[in-house]
């Protein structure tokens, strides 16, 4: 009789929707009654709990719905007090938040979606009543908090599809998030930019110590109704990663980008590159070599030294730049106790790269800057933290009593 | 002409012989399942000889990767996969099926001539995160504490971390070794070193301690009384079907519960 109790119970639990906590309490229960084995509750527990992650990560479970099975999100809020000093400039402090929402979504085998909202500045195209307006500042989502309380934009900061349809080549295309070509500082790029276009993600697995990737991509930079050679860029990046030991990790890779922006003038550039505001001098091909060595583990923590060069072919002087620096601590901060400092030394010179994308803290984005930059993060529970970040920044040629700039961020962010 | 029907017919049966394909089997994963996952492909293999099982090593996150990627059939886990790993199999058309074919405990090992023969949970995890260095701090005696660890590619290495030492780092001066077998030899001829293998891989030249009061045993691993309990895995693209799901099948009935018991495991059965 105590058989086929058992046998009825388990038909139930197995023909009907039932929460893998009820199935736990009920197999418990029969192991007490002796329906059941240890061994076999344990196996009946243990497999009902992992297929309920399985089927819940391929969008089939009948337990949830199925939209929330196939969207992930997340996001972060960050509050920021900044000081800019200059000299002969009466110091600025301003309040700053930011946030960010992301959600991505698997449409099918292979095929995500995914976009995500920003805070940011805009800017009204147009003075007419009602006019359009665009994103204002694009290396750049926060708000500062002024205009007697006004409200903050929120705009679609990124939104592509993806499709993998194998592991070892992935493609995006739309807005995308942040930028596929790899860099170990954002001397180059702003780590607010998400470039427009389409790129392909290759990589493969040589041995299991050793991966090579290449990352070619097409650019959209902007549309003119009036020209119909737009200012665009094609990059190619190939690369390698190597894990020599369970210490040391080294990953290395030379990018290659040809823009097409000569004799044009680019909207939000930083008025520095030659021809900026008139229209550019130089086309821009340049190569772009960086590496970063990684020891997971020195007196408990991580070290990780890193650089990246430009040199750009198209122009005969002013056109090289660097950066260089390290990071001690957690490789990750996520933790309350957590640390990690960080130094950065960059200089760029006047055409070394296109003035319209480096770091817009380091002296506003500019070209023929050089200066040096500190980063302190540390945890202060699993998902907030505090990071204070210093620049001290300086013109490459120009008035050494009038051009230093200094910087000082002092941010709080929570991640969800 | 009846000879020459004769050769063609023997000649056609050979070649079809030479081309005839074995069916193969790939598991690929955790050292820890690999005693029972070779003891249980001999077994087979001896009762099903067009089946031809290859088992290899490599570590549970090797598994895992390989089932995703479709170089495996079985992945051979000491732990459960992680989110990442299903949401990653899940991506691509992979339905990660665990299949549960024993109970492991992982035993805290120290060298016989070692007077501690207890701990705490506690105590373990200050040994091995660093706050304590000296077996006399723990009532032992005047002697530094060897601490021995398992690389991160492991599931064994994952699965301590979680129930010993809740996600915390492992002291840095901690030496690291590739399997279970490297630990137990280790220790078994350092006096001042302690380690954690699979219950298949205690032996007379290690002593086994009793964590919390409890000594690793099949039965107190079987019930949980045991805290370093997990069940061991072995991983399908979805429900197994034809020649896989005979080999899951013949693991998980009395035949292969028994070889699961004398690899040292603590059997289902």
């Amino acid at each position: 009789m105590r058989k086929v109790l058992a046998v009825l119970v388990l038909a139930v639990l197995f023909c009907t929707n039932v929460f893998s906590s009820q199935v736990d309490m009920l197999v418990n229960k029969m192991v007490d009654l002796n329906l059941l084995t240890p061994g076999d509750a344990q196996q009946i527990i243990t497999e009902t709990n992992q297929d309920e992650r399985s089927l819940i990560a391929a969008g089939t479970s009948e337990t949830l719905p199925q939209w929330i099975q196939n969207m992930s999100f997340k996001g972060d809020f960050r509050t920021r007090v900044q000081t800019d000093w200059a000299v002969n400039t009466a110091a600025r402090t301003r309040a700053r938040i930011r946030a960010r929402l992301g959600i991505d979504t698997r449409v099918t085998d292979g095929v995500k979606v995914g976009f995500g909202l920003a805070t940011g500045v805009n800017k009204t195209l147009g003075t007419a009543i009602g006019s359009d307006v665009s994103d204002g500042e694009p290396r750049s989502t926060n708000w500062t908090l002024q205009n007697t309380f006004s409200k903050a934009p929120l705009m679609l900061d990124y939104g592509y599809i993806e499709y993998e349809p194998v592991g070892y080549a992935k493609m995006q295309i739309g807005k995308m998030k942040g930028n596929p070509i790899w860099n170990t500082s954002d001397i180059l790029w702003d780590t607010d930019l998400n470039l427009d276009g389409a790129a392909l993600f290759l990589t493969h697995t040589l041995t299991p110590e050793l991966s090579l990737f290449l990352t070619p991509e097409f650019i959209t930079i902007d549309e003119s109704s009036t020209d119909s050679s737009d200012p665009s860029l094609f990059a190619i990046q190939p690369g390698a990663n190597w894990k020599v030991n369970d210490m040391l990790n080294v990953r290395a890779a030379v990018a290659y980008y040809a823009f097409n922006v000569k004799d044009k003038i680019l909207d939000f550039n930083a008025g520095t590159n030659t021809g900026s505001t008139t229209g550019l001098k130089n086309s821009f091909e340049a190569l772009n070599p960086s590496i970063e060595l990684t020891i997971s583990d020195l007196f408990g923590y991580s070290l990780g030294l890193f650089s990246d060069y430009v040199v750009n072919n198209s122009s005969g002087e002013q056109n090289v730049g660097y950066a260089a620096g390290a990071k001690f601590g957690f490789a990750k901060v996520g933790d309350f106790g957590q640390w990690q400092v960080k130094y950065l030394r960059r200089w760029l010179q006047t055409d070394a790269f296109v003035d319209a994308f480096p770091d817009s803290d380091s002296y506003s984005g500019k070209t023929n800057v050089l200066g040096d930059e500190i980063i302190i993060e540390i945890g202060l529970t699993k998902s907030t933290s505090l990071t204070l970040d210093y620049y001290a920044m300086d013109a490459i040629k120009g008035n050494s009593q009038t051009t230093p700039k200094s910087l000082l961020q002092a941010d709080i962010v929570v991640k969800f | 002409m009846k000879k020459s029907l004769v050769a063609i017919f023997l000649a056609t049966v050979l070649a079809v012989n030479c081309f005839a394909v074995n069916k193969k089997i790939v598991m690929d994963g955790s050292t820890t399942v690999l005693p029972i996952a070779q003891a249980a492909a001999e077994v087979f293999m001896d009762a099903n000889k067009d089946i031809e099982i290859s088992v290899r090593g490599g570590g549970s996150g090797v598994g895992a990767t390989s089932l995703v990627e479709g170089t495996c059939d079985i992945a051979n886990m000491s732990r459960s996969m992680k989110d990442s790993e299903i949401q990653k199999a899940a991506g691509r058309g992979v339905i990660a099926k665990a299949n549960v074919v024993a109970m492991d405990g992982i035993a805290v090992i120290v060298n016989p001539s070692n007077t501690v023969s207890a701990l705490t949970k506690k105590q373990v995890k200050d040994i091995y995160t660093g706050k304590i260095s000296n077996w006399k701090q723990i009532g032992g005696q005047d002697v530094k504490i060897v601490v021995i660890s398992r690389d991160s590619a492991s599931g064994t290495y994952e699965a301590f971390g979680s129930l010993a030492l809740d996600a915390q780092k492992v002291r840095s001066d901690a030496l690291t070794m590739a399997s279970n077998q490297q630990i137990a030899v280790t220790v078994s001829n350092t006096p001042g070193a302690v380690g954690y293998v699979g219950l298949g891989f205690i032996s007379e030249k290690v002593k086994a301690l009793s964590i919390d009061g409890v000594i690793p045993s099949k039965k107190s691993v079987l019930t949980k009384e045991y805290v370093y309990s997990r069940p061991l895995f072995m991983y399908t693209n979805g429900s197994p079907k034809g020649d896989v799901k005979k080999l899951i099948d013949f693991i998980k009935s009395p035949e292969g519960q028994k070889l699961v018991d004398e690899q040292g495991f603590v059997a289902l059965k």
